[in-house]
Parts: C-alpha cells; sequence; structure tokens
C-alpha cells in the first residue's frame, strides 16, 4: 500500500509540475538560480527557466540555436534550444521520477542507527510529497551549453615594466558579497602588460580562494582521456558525470569533452537506462537530440514499448530542429497518430534509417498481439 | 691364636666412628670371624677413614622416617580435621643401588649376585638399564597428578584458568533431535557446598551455561554435580530444554531500546548499527553471540556480579521485544525508517492491516524512549580539559592552527608525485 502510495505521488507531482505553463513553481527559483551561469531574469511569466548570460561571451558572439554544423560543434551554444520551456517539459517528463533510484542506498559517513518514526496515513503522505519535492530537486538537470569564448582583453600596456618580475603576478579580487563569475582576476605579465585573466587562470585562482568543495586545483587524472576511456568501460557513467558537474564549469570545453564522450559511449553500449531518473538523462537526450543522434535511443525505448517516449523524443527533435522535413510534414497533419509521427521522422530525418523503421515494425507487431496501440499514461 | 669376636669389635667401633662422625669400612667378607694372626699387621681390622662432619645428620633417619615429617598429621590435628599437606614420594623411583656414571657392574647390586665370581668391571651391554632411566631421578608417574592440557588461545576462556567464556559444544541428542548448530558457553562455575550428616561438609560445583544455535534460538540452564564436567553437562542439557527464540533486526541488533530489571539488576539495552559490535559485559557478549546479535549496547547497574540475575534480566527484555511488524499492528500505525545512507528518504518497514488516519495530539510516539517506562538516557556533558585553563596550550593551538591539514596534504603531494613520475 505504502509502495503504490508513493508511486501516485510522484506521478501527482510530476504532472502538476509539467502540464501548466503558468504555474509557478516555488521549486523553479532555488532550483536554478542556483547555477552560476544563469542570472536573474524575472520578468518573463512564460519561460520559467531563465536564460544563460555569462561573463565570457555577449549575446551577439552566440549563435542561434540552428541545425547543427558539423565544422563548428564546439563553438556553438545548445544553451538557448536547452532553456527553451517546451524541451525543458519533455527532458523531465523523460527523466521521470523513479524515487527508489533517486533515494538510492549509499555509503554515508557517521550514520548511526536509523531513525525511526510512527507515521498515520496522513502523515506518510506529506512526507512522501516532501522527499518526491526533495527529489525533484536532486533532479536539476546542469544546463548544456556552448563552450565559453576565450577571454582575451589587455587592459593596458606598460613596457617600462618590463624586467621587474621574473613570473606573472595574479590579482584577484576578494571582496565580500561578488558572485564567483563577477569577480575581477587580472595578470600582469613580465613584460608588462596587465590583461583580464584567461578562464583556465580564473578557475585555478578561484579555487584557491574560494574554494568548493569536490572540485580539485588542475584536471584531475580521472578526467586524462586513456583513464576516462578506462572508467566508462567498467560503466561508471553516472559517476563521471557527477564528479564532471563538481569539477568544471559547465562551459568548460573539459567539460564539454567529458560529457559528450561519456553519452557517445552509452550510446555505443545502449545503456541509456544506467542515467534514467537521474539529472543526467535530460543533458544527454538533448545533446543526441542537438546534434542529431537520436536514432539509437528511439529505438532503445521502442523496444522497452514505451510509445510515449519516443512520441516525446520525436517532438523533441522537432522543436529543436523546426526547420527540418519531418517537422514541416507534421506540422501539415494535425491528426496524426504517434506511430505515424514517428515513422515520418524515421523516413525523412533519421540517420540510420532501417535500424529505426525496423524497429517500428518490431513494437507494431508487438502491439498487434497485446491488441493496443494507444498511448498509455 | 686367638679368635678375636669381630662382631663386638664391630659393634663398639660403629657406635664410637658415629659419635666422632667416621665412617667404618668393612672388609669384603661375610664371616665376621676371622682367626688373629700376630705376625701379620691386621689387614682384617676395619679401616677407619675420617670424613666430613656431619653427613650422618642426612642418613640418621630413614626415608620413610623424614617424610613422615610432612606426611604425619600431628593428634590435635587430627581432632581439627587436618590434613597432610604432602602425600610420600619415592624419591629413589627408577634407580638401582650401584648404578652410576662410571656404568660399573657391582654383583648384589646391579647385577645378579652368582656373577660375583667375574671381575668387577663395567657393565654388560644387557644388563644396563635404559639410557632414559640412567642415573636420572624420574618422577613416579604412577602418581596420580593432575596435569590439564594446555588450552589454545580459542579454548580459553575469558581467563586461562577461569571456566567462564569456554565453549562445550552443543546440548546432548534428545531422542531424534540433534542440536545441529548449536553451542554452548559456560558462564560460571561455582563450588558450592552443603552438610551433611554422615560426611559433613560436602562439596560440589555449579555451572551456569547459555546456548543457541546463533540463529535467534538460546537459552540459559543450572547444573550441579560433584565434578565440574558432570556440573556442566547437567547444565548443558537444561539449557537445551529451555530454548527461546528472539527476533533480530536485519539478523544484527534488537529491534528497539529497552530495560528491564529483575531482582537487583537492571540492565539497558540500546540497539546499534552494523559494525558497532557487542559493547557490554562479557555475560551479555556470551549470550549475544549464542542468540546471533552482532551489535549491541548494554549497560548494567545494581547487582552486577550476580550473573544469574545479569542473564535472566537479559533474556527477559528480549522476550518483551517488539518487531516492527507487531509494533505497527498493535498501534494500527506505519513504522517508516529515515536512514542518512539514503538521504533521509522515508522507508515504510512495517505496515498494519489497516493504518490509522490521525495522530492524537497527546500521543507519544518517541521510538527512543518509548520502551524505556519513562527513563530517559543520561549523557555527562563534555568536560573541559585541565589543560584549557592554561594560556600555553591556546598559544600552541594558534601555532598548530596554520598547518591544521598539512598531513593530508602532504600525502596529496607525495601521491601526485609519485603518479607523476
Amino acid at each position: 500500500m505504502a509502495a503504490s502510495m508513493k508511486c501516485a505521488w510522484a506521478r501527482c507531482l510530476s504532472t502538476i509540475l509539467l502540464n501548466s505553463t503558468k504555474h509557478r513553481c516555488q521549486i523553479s527559483q532555488p532550483l536554478y538560480a542556483s547555477c552560476s551561469n544563469i542570472t536573474g531574469d524575472s520578468g518573463n511569466d512564460e519561460i520559467i527557466f531563465r536564460k544563460a548570460e555569462g561573463e565570457g561571451g555577449t549575446d551577439q558572439t552566440r549563435q542561434e540555436a540552428g541545425p547543427a554544423d558539423d565544422t563548428k560543434k564546439h563553438r556553438r551554444d545548445p544553451g538557448k534550444a536547452f532553456t527553451d520551456v517546451r524541451v525543458q517539459k519533455i527532458l523531465l517528463r523523460l527523466t521521470g521520477l523513479d524515487l527508489d533510484k533517486v533515494y538510492e542506498y549509499r555509503a554515508a559517513k557517521g550514520a548511526g542507527v536509523a531513525k525511526v518514526a510512527l507515521m498515520s496515513d496522513q502523515q506518510l503522505k506529506k512526507v512522501y510529497e516532501s522527499a518526491s519535492y526533495k527529489a525533484l530537486r536532486k533532479l536539476q538537470m546542469p544546463p548544456v551549453l556552448g563552450a565559453r569564448e576565450p577571454i582575451d582583453e589587455v587592459l593596458s600596456e606598460d613596457p617600462e615594466l618590463e624586467g621587474l618580475n621574473t613570473s606573472k603576478l595574479v590579482f584577484i579580487d576578494i571582496s565580500q558579497r561578488v558572485p564567483l563569475k563577477k569577480r575581477t582576476i587580472v595578470v600582469r605579465e613580465p613584460n608588462g602588460t596587465l590583461r583580464k585573466a584567461s578562464w583556465e587562470e580564473r578557475d585555478v585562482t578561484l579555487q584557491k580562494y574560494f574554494p568548493q568543495s569536490g572540485r580539485k586545483i588542475g584536471l584531475p587524472r580521472m578526467f586524462q582521456q586513456d583513464n576516462l576511456e578506462c572508467m566508462l568501460d567498467d560503466g561508471k557513467h553516472e559517476y563521471i558525470l557527477n564528479r564532471a558537474c563538481s569539477q568544471f564549469e559547465i562551459d568548460d570545453p573539459e567539460y564539454i569533452r567529458v560529457t559528450q564522450r561519456t553519452y557517445e559511449h552509452i550510446d555505443g553500449n545502449g545503456k541509456f537506462e544506467d542515467l534514467r531518473s537521474t539529472r543526467h538523462f535530460g543533458p544527454m537526450i538533448f545533446y543526441f537530440t542537438y546534434y542529431k543522434k537520436i536514432d539509437k535511443l528511439l529505438v532503445a525505448f521502442l523496444e522497452e514499448e514505451s510509445l510515449e517516449d519516443s512520441l516525446d523524443l520525436v517532438k523533441l527533435y522537432h522543436i529543436v530542429h523546426p526547420s527540418c522535413k519531418s517537422a514541416e510534414k507534421v506540422a501539415s497533419m494535425p491528426d496524426a497518430t504517434p506511430l505515424e509521427i514517428i515513422r515520418a521522422f524515421a523516413e525523412m530525418d533519421a540517420t540510420q534509417k532501417s535500424l529505426v523503421q525496423q524497429a517500428i515494425q518490431t513494437y507494431e507487431k508487438e502491439c498487434d498481439s497485446t491488441g493496443s496501440t494507444q498511448l498509455r499514461r | 691364636m686367638t679368635a678375636v669376636r669381630l662382631g663386638n669389635v664391630y659393634r663398639l667401633l660403629r657406635t664410637w666412628g658415629s659419635c666422632k662422625g667416621l665412617t667404618i669400612i668393612y672388609p669384603q667378607s661375610s664371616s665376621l670371624f676371622l682367626p688373629c694372626d700376630q705376625s701379620h699387621s691386621c689387614t682384617a681390622f676395619p679401616r677407619v677413614t675420617p670424613v666430613r662432619h656431619g653427613s650422618q645428620f642426612f642418613k640418621r633417619l630413614s626415608g620413610v622416617e623424614v617424610w613422615s615429617g610432612q606426611t604425619g598429621v600431628s593428634n590435635s590435628g587430627k581432632k581439627k580435621g587436618r590434613r597432610p599437606t604432602r602425600k610420600l614420594e619415592n624419591l629413589n623411583y627408577g634407580q638401582r643401588p650401584g648404578d652410576g656414571k662410571a656404568n660399573i657392574g657391582w654383583p648384589g647390586l646391579n647385577v645378579p649376585l652368582h656373577d660375583y665370581a667375574a671381575k668387577i668391571g663395567p657393565l654388560a651391554e644387557s644388563h644396563k638399564l635404559p639410557p632414559k632411566q640412567r642415573g636420572a631421578q624420574q618422577r613416579d608417574t604412577r602418581k596420580k597428578r593432575r596435569f590439564k592440557p594446555r588450552l589454545s588461545p580459542m579454548e580459553r576462556g575469558w581467563t586461562s584458568k577461569s571456566f567462564g567464556g569456554r565453549s562445550v559444544g552443543p546440548p546432548d541428542p534428545v531422542s531424534d533431535y540433534v542440536f545441529e548448530g548449536f553451542d554452548t558457553k559456560i558462564l560460571e562455575v561455582n563450588v558450592v557446598s552443603h552438610m551433611t550428616n554422615s560426611l559433613g561438609r560436602k562439596r560440589g560445583f555449579r555451572a551456569f551455561v547459555v546456548t543457541g544455535n546463533k540463529q535467534g534460538l538460546a537459552g540459559y540452564g543450572i547444573g550441579q554435580s560433584g565434578t565440574i564436567n558432570n556440573a556442566v553437562r547437567k547444565a548443558k542439557n537444561i539449557a537445551g530444554q529451555h530454548l527461546m527464540y528472539f527476533e533480530r533486526y536485519k539478523d544484527h541488533t534488537v529491534y528497539h531500546n529497552f530495560h528491564t530489571k529483575h531482582h537487583k539488576t537492571a540492565v539497558y539495552v540500546r540497539r546499534a548499527p552494523q559494525g558497532y559490535g557487542l559493547k557490554c559485559h562479557r555475560i551479555i557478549q556470551e549470550i549475544c553471540k549464542m542468540i546471533g546479535i552482532k551489535d549491541i549496547y548494554a549497560k548494567i547497574e545494581g547487582r552486577t556480579k550476580n550473573k544469574i540475575t545479569i542473564t535472566t534480566s537479559f533474556f527477559r527484555g528480549l522476550q518483551k521485544m517488539e518487531t516492527y511488524q507487531e509494533l505497527a499492528d498493535r498501534l494500527k500505525l506505519h513504522v517508516v525508517e529515515f536512514r542518512k545512507e539514503r538521504q533521509y528518504f522515508p522507508e515504510v518497514v512495517a505496515s498494519p492491516a489497516k493504518a490509522r488516519q490521525t495522530v492524537g495530539p497527546d500521543e507519544l510516539l518517541d521510538f527512543e524512549t518509548m520502551y524505556m517506562d519513562g527513563r530517559v538516557r543520561y549523557t555527562r556533558r563534555s568536560v573541559t580539559p585541565f589543560y584549557a585553563k592554561f594560556d600555553a596550550y591556546h598559544r600552541k593551538k594558534r601555532v598548530h592552527f596554520i598547518n591544521r591539514n598539512q598531513p593530508a596534504a602532504q600525502l596529496a603531494r607525495l601521491v601526485e608525485e609519485q603518479l607523476g613520475a
């Protein structure tokens, strides 16, 4: 009875949050404002999830979230597409809320005996509610952004200072109540140039003066290419992504490299379910969608016989790439069934067409035998 | 020729010699009468050789007479019921007169008499005693002496000599039931006695044991007998007839804290997480081992020396213990666990058939204290050490604060260096 109550609450909560665009949830503010890349913009009612504004780039340098161009992949900013409210809703829905997975058993230092409480049905409901809200906080997705633009700003040229120092001097503003992103960090070169610190220098200096727990100065060995491969072969995807989140800034090229390599490895092995109901599932789906690699993912969803997930994925693709062929076709047929939409995508935009069509056929056969092609909720 | 009565002479000389501390060496002749020839020197006469004064002291009394000093009891002592301190030992056990390092055969002593005509020479091989016995003082192994076999550390009890803590195996099988997986531990062996009309004080042993199969079944028993082994055996079998079953939380600890008092012994028990161990009196430790409890804290208050009341108290508490399901059914409430390892997620461990919707405002449902009868654990407030009042201590603290993470940081740097190389 308690187990079913738990599931019911999780579903109930998800539908409340996701079905209403106007619903201003209390959780939205703390969930996304804490991300250092995203600063306040409380004006817009429709978009709950705020735009990213970093110190390193301005709006002009950021490109539109358009079709993925392979040659300049690393320079584009997917952030704009990621923070679209429709995209967020789909990603959250796909991630799901498995309370048992979110609250997995993890070794804890100094854990004594469990605290035991005696609760009535009402008290239990309340407690599940708060646990579910807490779980949603845990499922806050680290945004997917483009790599930060390198800082290259010289403040002053002082050739008369040349030879004064043999090493460069780094200056940091340590006054209180300044966000880390906005702290001024400058470097005086031995040749006398005063310039703004580069991103790498900023990271090192900030970690020295304002250390964040779980972060190391310099690249941890784990993220070196060979070691990363070993870890991935061991199947430690979630651990790698969690550590990358704590070690790097989200727009750090290293973070992008590590996460993208992890997603590719998962794609290669088909182990998408490992990340289900974690905060990394959404970013992973978005990565595949943005770079047009959703075929294996779609096949996996169809093999699971979850039609709603498959439909969500295709819809997501159409939102992120609105100018693609299948999007236009689907727009022209407003009464299309889920399978028809998926089939349209498979015919027009799938890179591994045969694989996807095969999966659709298998799904249809299975459904025919069970007698249901309707969406199951 | 005057026949000299040598016998008289010998007697005289012996008396005179003993007074003077002299040894008389008698001639090797069986006859005491020898013709005395005036023309010859008196070779037949005994030679008198001076020896060290005082050796007669050791030979004045026979061995048995000397032993009577230790083995005998005076008349008044007998009345009072005194017993001898030692038993008579034959110190010459295993020896033969005539045996010695030189290994010479003496007819009549270590060689048969009829061979005496032969030369007094080295012992023939056939007559030699086996090397082990030659010369060495052998213990009389026929003596009754208890040789306790040396116990290995695993077999020993709480101490090398005590019976407490020693394992004595499962109880004896009863018809077709074999106590599989059972082990018994002795908790106490006492010497008891009572007065009888014929024998007077009659001594016996009382053994107190606990038996269990480490899977929740356990029982304790007391047995008395004239010998320790019999007493232990009796106690073991009685314990085997009085088994109780106890539920354990996740097979390692009790379900909740409890308190019991039996006679003057109170036991406070607290449940413990895995890896905590048995932090309690050794008696309770043995009992927990027999039941299969691996982690517990128990404190005994009151009479801590009466092992039987301690055991009874503890068993009583365990019998009254409630499992989560029983608690849920009694109160009609869900039993929910919050663990740090699960980020304090509410985990329902037991639910009643139909739970209540609400809880009354005055209901006391604090799990930690609900079985304690209103008793609350006393935690001593932390005591500042005596050196905290000195300035030198605080100065030193300030100096050391600079290096507060250096041991770990130095190790990390060393590791980086090694990995880099």
